[in-house]
């Protein structure tokens, strides 16, 4: 199983690595081309799906349902903006070393915490140490207080909110609800060339595999054995001699730096980054990508992040009313009929298909459990806990 | 009660133990100790303060005031409850609560005793896989489920859940096993063989039970603290204790007047 499972992953890097580009590179006239467009959307679905699977591990292993990721997502995306903005520089639409939103709501100096953003190094750190310690003080301040369940979706739906609130005021010099846009260069690179749109692709196609095998690592240590012990009965772990409180610090520390990697990858690829993205609304689609691909196993994470968003932007360019209705009778029917998304479901028909055709009866049925999708099967989780 | 403090062999020592629910004193300047390999039921009425003696010893209640004293002279009032797990007090759920995601053997690795059971040791640490293997065979070998270790935790039957979480507090190798009425809801069957398992973990064990079932209390044949209000309000035999006249007011007479208001 383990070894079907790694040529299945190596098979499926390998397409979204090598393959896709590969093709965009084509010429236009070739029948294999990839348009730049599709390539550039793809890489949007791929940033998404590093979201997903912090988020599943969080949600899925552990059972702590966080309504407030799109913040981490926005703290890695405005980090990464604000270095784009910064090398913009006198390319402006006021050639002012000043990004255009200060100059219109005339910032005379560029405020103290933007400067070290100049530094690419600098930057590239901030990414994930901006939401990591977010992620900590809240999660510390919450956790120690035990404070779980249903209160603890609705504090970080709260978190949301008030980020939302804040990144909207154009006293944080942070573009207020315009946010930060107009990128010409990444660390020197042209953004409208497919060159650079393609290497970034690949970067964020590297990024999910190296995201998926830090997620499969951490879920087949003791510790992964305990988050998901935590989701059974965090009682019983706590009197087994753990504090539960320590290790839901941590799914939620990494879920949070792996929402801020997500991010940063989204502002180059998608060109702006406002605060409609890290609000309480873009924060619930993402709990229903992973509802929707299956939660508690990671590659439904992966699939439900490209899948739903596969959809919604097919639905909103041919269908555009449809979209919210369709998203609603998603999540209902995720809820109402595969509780464990579409992966559990998939891996249960295959299991009901195995019962009725015993191909090779000799296999065990009790092996190493190590596929992710065998783990999960059996229960199925209550939708929202 | 002065005299038994030092005593070398007490396990478990609480020194007037109160514990206040908003003005409700579920325990009231309760004195009470065990010895080492002691088995000892505790019972009494409904709201007698049971399993507040048990939350109290294992840290998940902090008394308004009195020690509670583990072993020599370790002040468990201080701690916290993954803390006193880790020092060698194990505690059985009334309810059973096993991991039912998890297989029966695995149910049992987590419960292992370790050095460190942080975040990174358990990242980290790939542990003695061998030593691991056989400590996870005795504990399932000892609760009768050493052939069900690759089942999924949440496909046993009740009285085999609770099984499986004597096992894993077994698997936590305590001194001091805390155990809340471990046969409610089991068959008669079901209950003899776990006064078996319990007798048998007291050999070299100290274990403290709280339980309702009589029968039950009369096949373990231990000493029988009853509580009322809080306190104690007589120690001794089974069959001393039945008689004992202020037993059968507060507890078997209460239950007389319930059965009859059944009626």
């Amino acid at each position: 199983m383990r070894r079907r499972e790694s040529i299945a992953l190596a098979v499926v890097s390998l397409v979204l690595v090598a393959v896709l580009p590969a093709l965009n590179a084509l010429p236009p006239s070739s029948p294999f081309h990839v348009p730049n467009f599709t390539l550039n959307l793809f890489g949007k679905f791929l940033t998404y799906a590093i979201l997903a699977l912090g988020l599943d591990l969080l949600w899925g292993y552990a059972g702590v349902l966080s309504l407030g990721h799109g913040v981490f997502f926005g703290l890695g995306a405005y980090a990464m903006g604000m270095h784009l903005m910064l090398e913009i520089g006198t390319q402006s639409v006021y050639q002012n070393a000043l990004p255009d939103f200060m100059v219109w709501n005339q910032v005379k100096t560029l405020p103290l915490f933007w400067r070290p953003f100049h530094s690419a190094i600098f930057t590239i750190v901030a990414i994930m140490a901006v939401p990591a310690l977010v992620g900590f003080a809240f999660g510390f301040l919450a956790f120690r207080s035990r404070i779980r369940g249903v209160y603890f979706s609705i504090i970080t739906q709260a978190l949301a909110l008030s980020a939302w609130l804040v990144f909207n005021r154009n006293e944080m010099n942070l573009g207020g609800t315009n946010g930060l846009a107009d990128f010409k260069t990444i660390f020197g690179f042209r953004l409208n060339q497919p060159s650079t749109q393609r290497g970034l692709y690949v970067i964020t196609a590297l990024t999910l595999i190296a995201a998926f095998l830090l997620c499969r690592w951490i879920t087949r240590t003791r510790a992964g054995k305990v988050l998901v012990a935590i989701r059974d009965s965090e009682t019983r772990v706590l009197f087994s001699g753990y504090a539960p409180a320590n290790y839901k610090l941590f799914v939620f520390v990494v879920s949070a730096v792996l929402a801020g990697v997500s991010g940063a990858l989204y502002a180059p690829q998608v060109g702006i980054i406002t605060p409609a993205k890290m609000g309480v609304l873009p924060s619930i689609e993402m709990v229903v990508w992973v509802a929707a691909g299956g939660r508690g196993t990671l590659i439904g994470a992966v699939v439900g992040a490209f899948g739903v968003n596969w959809i919604q932007s097919w639905l909103t360019t041919s269908y555009p009313d449809v979209w919210l209705l369709f998203l609603g009778a998603l999540f209902m029917s995720v809820v109402l009929f595969f509780p464990d998304g579409v992966v559990g479901a998939a891996a249960r028909l295959v299991d009901t298909l195995k019962r009725l055709v015993p191909l090779r009866a000799s296999t065990p049925s009790v092996g190493p459990s190590n596929l992710d999708v065998v783990e999960s099967e059996p229960t199925s989780p209550t939708p929202l806990q | 009660m002065s005299t038994r403090t030092g005593r070398a062999d007490t396990i478990i020592y609480l020194d007037d133990v109160t514990v206040d629910y908003d003005g409700f004193k579920a325990l009231s300047r309760l004195n009470f100790y065990m010895d080492r390999r002691e088995l000892r039921v505790v019972i009494g009425p409904n709201g007698a303060g049971k399993t507040t003696l048990l939350d109290v010893i294992s840290g998940r209640v902090r008394p308004a005031s009195g020690r509670v004293i583990f072993g020599h002279h370790t002040d468990l009032t201080q701690l916290r409850e993954n803390e006193i797990a880790a020092l060698g007090v194990g505690r059985k759920f009334q309810t059973p609560s096993v991991f039912v995601n998890l297989t029966v053997r695995e149910n049992v690795e987590l419960s292992l005793r370790r050095a460190s059971k942080g975040v990174f040791a358990t990242l980290f640490e790939r542990g003695d896989v061998d030593d691991d293997r056989r400590r996870i065979d005795g504990a399932l070998e000892q609760v009768g489920l050493a052939a069900k270790g690759g089942v999924l935790a949440g496909a046993l039957s009740h009285g085999e859940k609770q099984w499986l979480e004597i096992g894993m507090v077994m698997a936590q190798d305590p001194e001091l096993l805390l155990v809340d009425e471990p046969v409610a809801g089991m068959t008669d069957e079901e209950t003899a063989r776990t006064s078996e398992l319990l007798l048998g973990i007291a050999r070299d064990r100290s274990v403290l039970v709280i339980e309702h079932d009589m029968e039950f209390v009369r096949q373990l044949g231990a000493k029988v603290t009853v509580l009322h209000q809080g306190t104690v309000l007589c120690e001794g035999p089974v069959e001393q204790v039945q008689r004992d006249p202020r037993v059968l007011e507060v507890y078997l007479g209460q239950r007389r007047e319930t059965t009859h208001a059944q009626r």
